[in-house]
């Protein structure tokens, strides 16, 4: 059952590719090299994993009970933020200050809490998410750095290419359930 | 257009074109969250500087925007509760989108009203351009035109039917608007490539 919630939200379900948390960090993966995206990465993890917790448990002992479940972000966002500001001070060496951080393991937060049905489901719904979006930023990083022969690394030839890449992997990912395919097999 | 703003325009339109259904009645209603997600943004953004809370700017817009959101999608659960239910977590994409906070609230005018104007004049050529793809999708993948009214999706149909599209469904997939985006971000670079020809030949006369 873990694992095969793992493998649903980190591959599956991929957070990157079919929610679309962290697709605009498409601009900026990788700016900083693998260096900084495994640290930023721990980062994220771990914030997450506190984060997902202590959200989940104040959302439901105070707000389901009180029929106020909806308002669930904004109890995810404020601990977030204490939780980011604590483990800022121990994880911070070397890493830049980035708004790029604060919108993906906070939305990875959200998707645990909104689909989650137990607290230890919540915490690998976030954990998966966050992890499957570091891995994709390497391969986006290393197809960029492939790409880098093609087109200039700074220009938006190179996201074209990108694009086209992200679409195969995702059909990749997905090809025991691609819709146009199966739609194709029904017109006929 | 500036450099830096394609980037903002592409940022925005992977946030909130690409994981979303193609639908157009899905697309019109989050590109009006969008903007009301960015317009509320910039105004507490404004206040925060005024009381000069600066150090505290970024915390209290993005609990503004999570609050501005959790309304709205309330009030899209009262008005259409089908695309409430199938947008749900799509909606806290643009308000949560680091690119778009950086690019919306970061670099910002002094003044409220010229920042109000910069950014609803890039706001409207941005929906113009999400709502276009939207309706590609729409037509090409699934020979409809969709709407969201009042506690429903109203359909029509296209003349030519959507059995004679079936492949183009694959523009209403996300690796489909994947491959869309590219083509358009490929189309414009050839189309302002050929301007900047023109202007260097001119320039040389």
């Amino acid at each position: 059952m873990i694992l095969a919630t793992i493998v649903y939200y980190a591959f599956s379900a991929s957070a990157f590719l079919l929610y679309g948390i962290g697709l605009h960090n498409l601009i900026s993966a990788g700016s900083g090299g693998y260096g900084s995206l495994v640290l930023t990465g721990t980062k994220s993890l771990i914030t997450v994993a506190t984060t997902t917790t202590v959200s989940y448990l104040i959302v439901n002992a105070l707000f389901v009970p009180v029929r106020l479940a909806e308002l669930y972000p904004l109890v995810a966002v404020i601990v977030f933020v204490l939780f980011s500001a604590v483990i800022e001070v121990f994880v911070t060496i070397g890493l830049r200050n980035s708004v790029t951080e604060f919108g993906v393991p906070l939305l990875c937060v959200l998707l645990a809490l909104n689909e989650a049905s137990s607290v230890g489901s919540a915490v690998i719904i976030a954990v998966s998410c966050v992890a499957a979006f570091y891995l994709l930023c390497g391969i986006v990083l290393a197809l960029r750095n492939l790409f880098s022969l093609f087109a200039p690394v700074q220009g938006l030839r190179v996201y074209c290419l990108l694009l086209v890449s992200l679409a195969v992997i995702l059909i990749a990912l997905g090809a025991f359930n691609v819709s146009w395919l199966m739609q194709l097999e029904v017109g006929r | 257009m500036k450099d830096r703003t394609i980037y903002f325009y592409l940022a925005a339109v992977l946030t909130v074109v690409v994981p979303v259904p193609g639908r157009l009645a899905f697309g019109l209603l989050m590109v009006v969250a969008f903007n009301v997600q960015v317009l509320t943004g910039v105004l507490v953004g404004h206040l925060t500087e005024r009381l000069h809370l600066d150090d505290l700017k970024n915390v209290i817009v993005s609990v503004e925007l999570v609050a501005v959101t959790i309304l709205f999608k309330q009030l899209v659960i009262f008005f259409c509760p089908v695309a409430a239910l199938t947008l749900g977590f799509s909606f806290y994409l643009p308000a949560l989108a680091s690119a778009i906070i950086e690019f919306s609230y970061k670099y910002a005018a002094p003044s409220l009203a010229a920042d109000m104007k910069e950014k609803a004049l890039r706001n409207a050529v941005f929906s113009a351009v999400a709502l276009g793809i939207y309706l590609v999708r729409d037509i090409v993948g699934f020979g409809t035109v969709t709407f969201p009214v009042w506690r429903r999706i109203a359909v029509a149909h296209v003349p030519f039917g959507a059995r004679t599209t079936a492949a183009g469904a694959f523009f209403a997939t996300i690796p489909g608007a994947f491959v869309l985006v590219a083509v358009l971000l490929a189309l414009y670079l050839l189309v302002t490539g050929q301007f900047a020809v023109l202007r260097r030949a001119g320039g040389g006369r």
